[in-house]
């Protein structure tokens, strides 16, 4: 079972191979098919229809299967490969360890923005964006020009306090643990990070950025950290109403799959 | 709520407009639709487009803006939605949306 480690103490070894299964991925088309699912939930996820992967109670267990699958894809390629998470509470700087030359590269340049550095530069030739919004097809980053600064340990605890899973509207108005660390209420922990990276990685097509793999990975650490904290609150709804996914209603696109499927992450891969 | 105006001007060399639209013109291709008898819904449907494509967006219950470009960083109006979206393409073509 694959045990998923901070980005930061990663080997070379590690970081090489990750980098390389991901850019294997892509070369063989099966990464892209991730950002389209994505792209698709995103735009259609609202606060008063259908919602499933964004702004729901079934945020969090969506984008654990969601990153669930992306690891399988990766191991099918390297089958030591787990997924690292970015702790962006400590690593919070744009010459954090994360964004080197021999990881993720670096921030873009001044005028487009176009990522110059490591293994995603558009000049390598392995990385052009497909899937994507406008013509632009290089990976873009602005770390750090849209928002002030990434979230603190403090602003993550604070939401971990907070004892309810969800709550109605079961939407971005919910005052609950899951809105609060998806980011639309509170001090913005998840979707603030977005905003911070920049390029890519503010549009529905973010996994264009392979940063998304390892802020969602943080993310999905948050669950199971708040999980331990909170171990008789459970995931609601467990009816829910329409349009929104309860404790054992299939999620799309997998239609296979539960929330109550998701809750314990032990089944699949542990966190270091 | 506020109905959101209507605009259509040239922003930093860019022609961005939009207008309420009716259900049927939506852009949210996996959208449910709601009850007929539904009375007044609180989230409008709206389209925008700059340079003639389309440029999806969305509304939350609180009344705020997302579109397709940024959808983690809400804005006051559909305008204000275009506009960070023409700062944001730098010049760039949105291309079709994808269904």
């Amino acid at each position: 079972m694959g045990e998923r480690k901070d980005q930061a103490d990663l080997s070379a070894t590690e970081k090489r191979d990750f980098v390389h299964a991901i850019l294997e991925l892509k070369r063989q088309g099966r990464y892209d098919e991730f950002v389209t699912t994505h792209n698709a939930f995103i735009m259609s996820d609202t606060d008063d229809g259908e919602r499933t992967g964004h702004r729901s109670p079934s945020f969090l267990p969506w984008h654990r299967r969601f990153l669930l699958q992306f690891e399988r894809a990766l191991q099918s390629i390297t089958s030591s490969v787990s997924l690292p998470y970015w702790d962006w509470t400590k690593d919070r700087s744009p010459s954090s360890s994360l964004w080197s030359d021999t990881f993720l590269g670096g921030t873009g340049r001044a005028g487009d923005d176009r990522v110059t550095s490591g293994p995603f530069a558009f000049t390598q030739g392995s990385w052009p964006v497909n899937v994507r919004v406008d013509g632009r097809t290089f990976l873009r980053r602005n770390l750090g020009a849209n928002v002030r600064a990434l979230p603190t340990r403090q602003e993550v605890d604070t939401v971990l306090a907070m004892p309810t899973y969800d709550a109605p509207p079961w939407n971005s108005e919910s005052e609950s643990f899951r809105n609060h660390l998806e980011g639309w209420q509170g001090p913005n922990l998840h979707n603030r990070v977005h905003v911070w990276v920049g390029g890519q990685m503010l549009s529905g097509a973010s996994p264009n950025d392979p940063v998304f793999w390892l802020h969602h990975c943080f993310i999905d650490k948050l669950w199971a950290d708040w999980q331990a904290k909170h171990p008789s609150s459970g995931y609601v709804p467990v009816t829910a109403p329409e349009g929104v996914i309860g404790l054992r209603d299939t999620m799309k696109p997998w239609n296979d799959v539960t929330p109550q499927d998701m809750l314990d992450h032990t089944k699949f891969y542990t966190y270091r | 709520m506020d109905e959101p105006e209507a605009f259509d001007e040239i922003y930093l060399g860019r022609h961005i407009e939009g207008r309420p639209a009716p259900d049927e013109h939506t852009s949210h291709p996996g959208r449910r639709s709601r009850h007929p008898d539904d009375g007044q819904s609180p989230v409008t449907e709206f389209v925008v487009r700059i340079d003639d494509r389309d440029l999806h967006v969305m509304r939350s219950m609180d009344g705020t803006w997302l579109s397709v470009v940024n959808h983690y960083q809400k804005q006051r109006t559909p305008l204000e939605v275009a506009r960070a979206a023409v700062r944001d393409l730098d010049g760039a073509s949105l291309v079709p949306l994808m269904a």
